[in-house]
């Protein structure tokens, strides 16, 4: 943190982008399902979440805009960053893969969100303070959504079964890095038991048997991360810079 | 989105109306704009009549999803990409209550949507032109959800009660729709001179296959007198096009676009604006299959069910699996 933002009391920039980015990437990859959903309820509901964490990636986003005070706005922030700028959790840029996937990154993150959004509520950041209390409420929906879809899967076919385990397997080495993620203001050995709890109970009850934590190659995860990110960002920002200074 | 009138589906011999009592009684209780239930007697040409017409509708809703899902992830703006979705969402749930009023009428969803993928059932003929542009996103709204309104409102007061309280949300929702593809294409029109452009090029495209929407002339519409009897259909579709005609000239105006129609000119003496020839042997082939996307959208769609059909398949032993568990409970209770 700055001086300027201890004496203010108000958490970092870069706090405030890891929250924001992380919401928009993901909610970037929720949209894309948008029409192509595996029953039309599930579309619809897959696109709430989305338009859940874009809406907090906007709020965060015009909440940095507004302390940097150089100009930025949330537009400039998301569509005129390079991709190296960005500080998003790199779960949230791996691309969709199938529906499991999808749902278990949606039930991994959620179940990061929660006490994130928990612990800021409280915190002597106001803004910020306001905008977790009702993140955490669409959050703890976004799990409960998602958890339910991890234990009908695995408690489900041998298809869903093989496919839940496959996603968790691919999904499950990046979450070190989840869980390592500073976020100003918050206990993060408290968040991380919580995170725990949450993915153990639900493993439990989805009868999954794989271990939380796994042994994985960082660097082999970074450059994958990394290259999503890219290709994410590429298209979202394709248009915005095709017409810098455009008003829409 | 919505329906389109295509008058091609139910056969001359089915749609004769015997009078005999029961059909008497039945038309007089429209007279009188009674609305029809699901539980209540109807004519089979009547029911068939409207599956025909709200799955055609819900079809259209959930094949018109995927031009504007396209550019979701690329809108250029987090306030212009989050309103996107939102309107994309609103489809899908148009597409939900409309199969569920349809499926008062005694039909699965399942069996309507196999009908969709096999090519049997028809959707609205716009949704097989391409989006080639942002600027289509806001064209669309403004004048494709500007002419499913025109086509929409009168549904709200349509004989079956269902179809008629889903209109009303439905059509609550499209204005909003409108309303914010107005906004795009205004800003664009205020923009840039590249994003003037985009508008430009945008409204050249789809301002014929707009006014295809409201379906054949009146006179090549053999089943209008018939919906309009049982309280289907209220206007005419050549009405319902003026109308729109006459409502989006000046609109088109005021955002300083040329329509790509010459013959549009003020008629003093009709009180209407004249417009060009539609072309209808465009029209037909788009309806028939050959339009530029059809082959994309159904494909789409029916890549998106079989991708899905694991996890509808998982929901459902997920589900037997806690019923047979719940059984065991209760029977060592």
């Amino acid at each position: 943190m700055t001086v300027t933002e201890l004496r203010l009391n108000v958490v970092s920039d870069a706090t405030l982008l890891t929250l924001a980015d992380t919401c928009l990437l993901w909610g970037h990859r929720l949209s894309e399902w948008c029409g192509h959903g595996p029953a039309l309820e599930e579309d619809i509901a897959l696109t709430n979440t989305a338009l859940d964490v874009i809406g907090q990636a906007r709020a965060l986003l015009q909440l940095a805009a507004a302390r940097r005070g150089d100009g930025a706005t949330e537009d400039t922030l998301a569509y005129f960053r390079e991709p190296d700028a960005f500080l998003n959790v790199m779960l949230a840029a791996l691309p969709n893969g199938d529906y499991a996937c999808t749902v278990a990154r949606s039930f991994l993150l959620s179940a990061w969100f929660v006490p994130v959004w928990a612990s800021l509520a409280q915190s002597a950041d106001r803004p910020l303070a306001a905008l977790a209390a009702e993140a955490v409420k669409e959050s703890r929906m976004q799990l409960r959504h998602a958890s339910d879809w991890v234990i009908r899967f695995g408690d489900g076919s041998d298809e869903s079964r093989r496919r839940i385990d496959a996603a968790f397997a691919g999904l499950l080495p990046y979450c070190d890095e989840l869980l390592g993620t500073p976020v100003d203001g918050t206990d993060q050995a408290a968040r991380t038991l919580a995170w725990r709890a949450t993915v153990q109970a639900t493993f439990d009850t989805a009868t999954l048997t794989q271990p939380i934590s796994v042994v994985y190659d960082a660097n082999l995860l970074n450059i994958t991360a990394s290259e999503s990110r890219v290709t994410l960002l590429a298209e979202m920002q394709s248009l915005a810079r095709q017409h810098p200074g455009a008003v829409w | 989105m919505y329906t389109q009138a295509l008058d091609t589906a139910i056969n001359a011999n089915t749609t004769t109306v015997t009078v005999d009592s029961f059909q008497k009684t039945f038309l007089e209780r429209i007279a009188r704009d009674e609305k029809i239930e699901p539980q209540d007697a109807m004519p089979e040409a009547y029911r068939k009549t409207l599956v025909r017409q709200i799955s055609q509708h819900a079809h259209s809703e959930i094949v018109g999803m995927l031009p504007e899902g396209g550019w979701i992830t690329r809108a250029p703006s987090l306030k212009r990409k989050e309103i996107l979705l939102a309107k994309v969402q609103d489809e899908g749930g148009h597409g939900l209550y409309l199969y569920s009023a349809a499926e008062t009428l005694g039909v699965t969803r399942e069996s309507l949507v196999d009908a969709l993928h096999s090519g049997k059932a028809k959707y609205s003929s716009i949704f097989n032109y391409p989006t080639e542009s942002w600027a289509d996103i806001g064209i669309i709204g403004w004048l494709v959800d500007g002419a499913a309104i025109m086509n929409q409102v009168p549904l709200c007061r349509c004989s079956y009660g269902p179809y008629a309280r889903a209109m009303i949300r439905i059509c609550k929702e499209e204005s909003f729709h409108q309303r914010q593809g107005f906004d795009i294409v205004r800003s664009l029109c205020e923009g840039t001179p590249a994003q003037k452009a985009l508008a430009q090029d945008s409204v050249n495209r789809w301002w014929w296959p707009t006014l295809m929407m409201f379906g054949p002339h009146d006179s090549d519409s053999p089943n209008t007198e018939q919906a309009t009897d049982w309280g289907i259909k209220r206007i005419s579709n050549d009405d319902l096009r003026q109308k729109f005609v006459d409502v989006t000239v000046p609109q088109a105006k005021f955002l300083g676009l040329t329509l790509p129609d010459t013959a549009i000119a003020w008629n003093a003496e009709r009180g209407h604006y004249d417009f060009g020839k539609i072309d209808w042997d465009e029209f037909w082939r788009v309806v028939k299959g050959d339009g530029p996307c059809n082959a994309e959208r159904v494909a789409d769609r029916v890549t998106a069910f079989d991708d899905g059909r694991w996890v509808r398949e998982a929901d459902a032993a997920h589900a037997a699996k806690v019923a047979l568990r719940n059984a065991q409970v209760t029977a060592t209770v």
